[in-house]
């Protein structure tokens, strides 16, 4: 295995962050879901070597990320969830500098692969100030990759992009997972379902699921229905059901709601769909937080 | 070390491209521009406005730097540079690579600074002196900035919040470069204006200055290395695993750069006990009377002149039971060793003594003193130095100082030069050198020794202390064209040939076929003009003294005019008209050398002027003139201007010369003065304003 964590938690004072998180990750994409506040970035942080944690190990490539950390870093590419480069080089010298940070000489050759893959060969000896939100996004994938780590740790890399800038780093992040692990945390559920089939699901720092993307969404089959709502009724609907998505028809203006029935049966007219990984995951959700309750 | 210094390169092109780093080089230039080295850089001599420039930038520009490199710090320790983290090597290198380009960054950031400096001084000096020039210049800032880049370090790790550590160290900065110690101790990390002596390579300053850099190198080494160790728990990643032959190395690092620097520290802590001594009045006051009871007083006394150590044997015949142990005035380091008195036989005694003599700072340093203490003028009386020696007959170099020995034996090991010896047998024995003095000996007996340069200066050549500090061979320049000045005017020929040695203490010895002078260092003055007639005070009032090292010159009391007091214990200012004569001697050669005669004439007017009768006013117009002096004083200073211009020409000459024949080194009264100006005249002094009226 990869990526190992066993019985990994992470408390801040009296917040527990991470409960006995227990995982294994072999080659491959793994996408990691959970609301704002789950415990992903701190997960992270974790295997990153930035953060120690309060017990349990994670390990990467059976190196420690407290006992051995100088190993596990050789091993992995990061790209945060925020980040601030150096806005006045370019990115040449930029992934230049990332290269000699992490032990290797400066190779022009691969600092040029990496432009090019990224799509930002054109824009090499430009300073990195001048760029997009989206041109920088992809630079910093390429610093993650300049160095040719094992394991890619992402932290909401698509956050903030155009539809088609998220479609190329999707595709990229499969790409990668050919050869690398790649641990693709994420709240965007399209992200996952385009670039993987391997799937951690975090919700109040404990790991809820763990396992294919079509198991955690067979969970959900027979849950999840659609009905289309008079206007009038919709402030009681609201409250007796879990609503997952709902739009105005123009027409008549009726409201067209996919849901998760409440206590009562679902309305009559109402049928149910195939759930999608978003209707999966809000269910899931839904049902932690209930618990929790 | 390839992957630290291509992060070096790569950190500093960071730092060099941020403009926001750049003000502080503007802010740099302001400074120096605004200083006054910089209006001075065509009239003044290149080393001097390097060193004025140096330390003005020194107490003044470290504070701003901080914030520009705790800005540059702690950049990247905020959490969107994870991606920098995760790697090995940013936090492997992170604080030696911040440090680096810390030092590096303010060189670079100084330069234009420099650049206008140097240019100034190779277009108004010369190309060659720009690197001695420049060499002044980084030995004062770097090793100022290089203790405050490390603390910054240190402080930006501990606190790793930008504005509370800007805060601290602004404090901490401002406290270190605005405190004004007495002597270089264990705070003096930016020194400052402190030890801006005219001598750095030898002479007083340099054992404490030695120490205390010492000290401060071995905290900045200490600062360096407890940044590394809280680096591991204060930056953002998990420390990695440390190799147990490196945490063996490092603790054994610590432990020994700890033990130098309290080592040091203690050293400096004892050199400060002993700098900061005050003479011992008592047992001076006891000396009066002692040494009239004296049958004889012998003195033999080894030294060491590598390290200073001295060993000291005195024999004494004297009245048996004489009570000696309250009455040493001996150097506060050679006491502290051992003394041990004893009385052999009735009315014989000894004293042995032996330690490091460790020059007391009221004996150099540029600050006032209360009167008493200045009034002892050179009462250490010796300098032991690396390679350097030298002795003044009445110095706290032997217990009772203020004695007249009888005979002197000196014994010095290793000596490499002698530049001065008055009339000592000197024989060699088992590769040490034996001086011999009996009998009536001047006061100043011998210099030896230093790592002195010869410099070719108007009207001579002079010795000069390599490193010496900035200024110095200006000074020396000066010095020596104002004797020649003197010896002209009182001989009307042109002057001997000179040599001119800078001496630690008397500052210069001035020796040519007819004359030797010592000359005790110059009083400050806002500009060349002034800062000749102010040396030719010095120079005429040591022409006074000559071959005495008067103690009321000693440490150029004259300059203020505020007190005299020569040879004599019971003298008083009031009643000697030497101060008048030798003052108007001095500006009349001042005056003749630069034929700025208005000046002169409406200095002597200004005193004329006067209104002694009102006594708030008389004070008031005194404040604008040159030198202080009573009423008296200013009589006699405009009956001599009478003299000198409605007399003959040579009557003024003629009543100095006939002055220092009679009276010398000591003083006389008004009455005295004008007895020796009826014999030169055949008048009284006040008669003079009235014949040239008619």
């Amino acid at each position: 295995m990869i990526i190992e964590t066993n019985m990994l938690t992470k408390n801040y004072g009296k917040k527990t962050a991470l409960r006995e998180v227990s995982f294994t990750m072999g080659r491959g994409v793994f996408g990691l879901l959970g609301p704002n506040g789950a415990g992903k970035s701190t997960l992270m942080k974790i295997l990153s070597c930035l953060l120690k944690p309060t017990s349990g190990t994670a390990r990467v490539d059976k190196h420690d990320t407290v006992k051995d950390p100088s190993e596990v870093r050789k091993l992995i590419g990061v790209i945060p969830q925020e980040y601030n480069l150096y806005n006045r080089l370019n990115p040449t010298e930029f992934l230049e500098y990332m290269l000699l940070l992490s032990g290797k000489d400066p190779d022009k050759k691969r600092i040029d692969e990496m432009l090019e893959r990224v799509n930002l060969s054109s824009v090499k000896k430009q300073k990195i100030g001048s760029f997009s939100g989206g041109m920088k996004q992809r630079l910093v994938v390429a610093q993650a990759l300049v160095h040719d780590p094992k394991v890619i740790l992402a932290d909401e890399p698509t956050a903030g992009l155009d539809p088609e800038e998220r479609v190329r780093f999707r595709n990229l992040f499969s790409e990668i997972g050919l050869e690398k692990t790649v641990l693709l945390s994420t709240h965007i559920t399209e992200d996952i379902t385009s670039s993987t089939r391997n799937l951690f699901v975090l919700n109040h720092g404990s790991l809820v699921f763990s396992g294919q993307v079509q198991d955690f969404v067979r969970n959900a089959e027979g849950k999840i229905w659609t009905s289309v709502v008079k206007n009038q009724d919709w402030e009681v609907f609201k409250r007796e059901n879990l609503i997952i998505s709902f739009m105005i028809l123009p027409e008549s203006n009726d409201i067209e709601v996919r849901f998760v029935p409440g206590k009562r049966n679902p309305p009559e007219g109402s049928h149910a769909i195939i759930p999608t990984l978003e209707d999966a995951y809000m269910l899931m959700i839904h049902q932690e937080n209930r618990k929790e309750e | 070390m390839k992957t630290f210094v291509n992060g070096l390169k790569a950190q500093y092109k960071l730092f060099i491209k941020d403009k926001i780093n750049w003000l502080f080089a503007v802010a740099f230039l302001l400074i120096f521009l605004l200083d006054n080295s910089f209006s001075q850089i065509k009239t003044a001599s290149p080393v001097t406005v390097a060193k004025q420039a140096a330390l003005f930038l020194v107490l003044s520009s470290p504070i701003f730097y901080v914030v520009f490199f705790i800005r540059y710090f702690l950049k990247e320790t905020g959490k969107k540079y994870a991606y920098l983290w995760s790697r090995d090597d940013f936090g492997n290198t992170f604080l030696l690579t911040k440090l680096a380009v810390g030092i590096i960054g303010f060189i670079t950031l100084s330069s234009p600074t420099l650049l206008v400096l140097i240019s100034g001084i190779a277009y108004y000096h010369g190309a060659a002196q720009i690197l001695p020039s420049l060499g002044i210049v980084l030995l004062i800032l770097l090793s100022s900035y290089l203790f405050v880049i490390t603390l910054s370090s240190l402080m930006a790790i501990l606190i790793r919040n930008p504005l509370p550590a800007m805060a601290v160290l602004i404090l901490v900065v401002g406290y270190l470069t605005t405190r004004r110690p007495l002597y270089l101790d264990h705070l003096s990390a930016m020194p400052g204006f402190v030890y801006s002596s005219q001598i750095i390579g030898i002479g007083p300053h340099r054992l404490p200055f030695l120490a205390n850099r010492a000290f401060i190198l071995g905290v900045t080494i200490i600062f360096l290395l407890l940044g590394m160790l809280f680096a591991r728990v204060r930056l953002p990643r998990n420390p990695n695993r440390l190799k147990p032959i490196a945490t063996i190395l490092f603790g054994l690092g610590f432990a020994a750069i700890v033990g130098f620097t309290i080592y040091m520290g203690i050293k400096l802590n004892e050199i400060g006990k002993l700098v900061t001594v005050t003479p011992n009045f008592e047992a001076r006051e006891q000396q009066a009377l002692i040494c009239k009871a004296l049958d004889s007083y012998q003195v033999v006394l080894q030294v060491n002149n590598k390290n200073s150590f001295v060993h000291g044997q005195v024999t004494i015949h004297a009245p048996a039971g004489l009570d000696l142990s309250q009455s040493m005035s001996l150097n506060a380091g050679l006491i502290n060793d051992r003394l041990l008195l004893r009385e052999k036989e009735a009315g014989i005694y000894t004293i042995d003594y032996n330690g490091t003599f460790v020059v007391p700072v009221y004996s150099y340093a540029g600050i006032a003193y209360p009167r008493e203490i200045e009034e002892l003028g050179f009462a250490t009386g010796a300098m032991f130095d690396k390679e350097m020696v030298m002795l003044l007959r009445n110095g706290e170099w032997h217990p009772l100082s203020n004695c007249n020995p009888d005979k002197i034996e000196v014994q010095i090991t290793e000596l490499k030069e002698i530049y001065y010896s008055s009339t000592a047998q000197i024989t060699e024995e088992n590769e040490a050198v034996n001086f011999k003095w009996e009998g009536l000996m001047p006061d100043v007996l011998f210099l030896s020794g230093g790592d002195y340069q010869e410099e070719k200066i108007e009207h001579s050549y002079a010795l000069i202390p390599k490193h010496s500090s900035p200024g110095l061979l200006e000074n020396t320049e000066i010095y020596s064209k104002m004797v020649a000045r003197l010896q002209n005017a009182l001989t009307g020929k042109p002057a001997d040939k000179q040599k001119v040695y800078v001496t630690p203490l008397l500052s210069h010895a001035i020796q040519n076929d007819s004359t030797h002078l010592f000359i005790p260092e110059s009083g400050p003055a806002a500009n060349r003009e002034d800062k000749e007639a102010a040396i030719l005070r010095d120079v005429v009032q040591s022409w006074w003294c000559e071959g005495y090292a008067c103690p009321g010159f000693a440490r150029g009391s004259i300059h203020n005019g505020t007190y005299m007091e020569i040879s004599k214990d019971d003298a008083v200012y009031e009643q000697t008209a030497l101060v008048p004569l030798l003052y108007y001697a001095s500006l009349k050669i001042a005056n003749e050398g630069n034929t700025n005669e208005i000046q002169f004439v409406q200095i002597v007017e200004e005193y004329r002027n006067i209104q002694d009768s009102d006594p708030g006013t008389a004070a008031y117009q005194m404040l604008f003139l040159p030198f202080q002096m009573e009423a008296q004083g200013r009589d006699i200073f405009v009956g001599l201007a009478d003299l000198d211009s409605c007399g003959e020409e040579e009557y003024f000459w003629d009543l100095l010369k006939m002055a220092k024949e009679r009276y010398a080194p000591g003083y006389f009264t008004k009455d005295e003065l004008n007895a020796l100006v009826l014999e030169v005249s055949g008048k009284n002094l006040d008669q003079f304003g009235g014949e040239c009226e008619n």
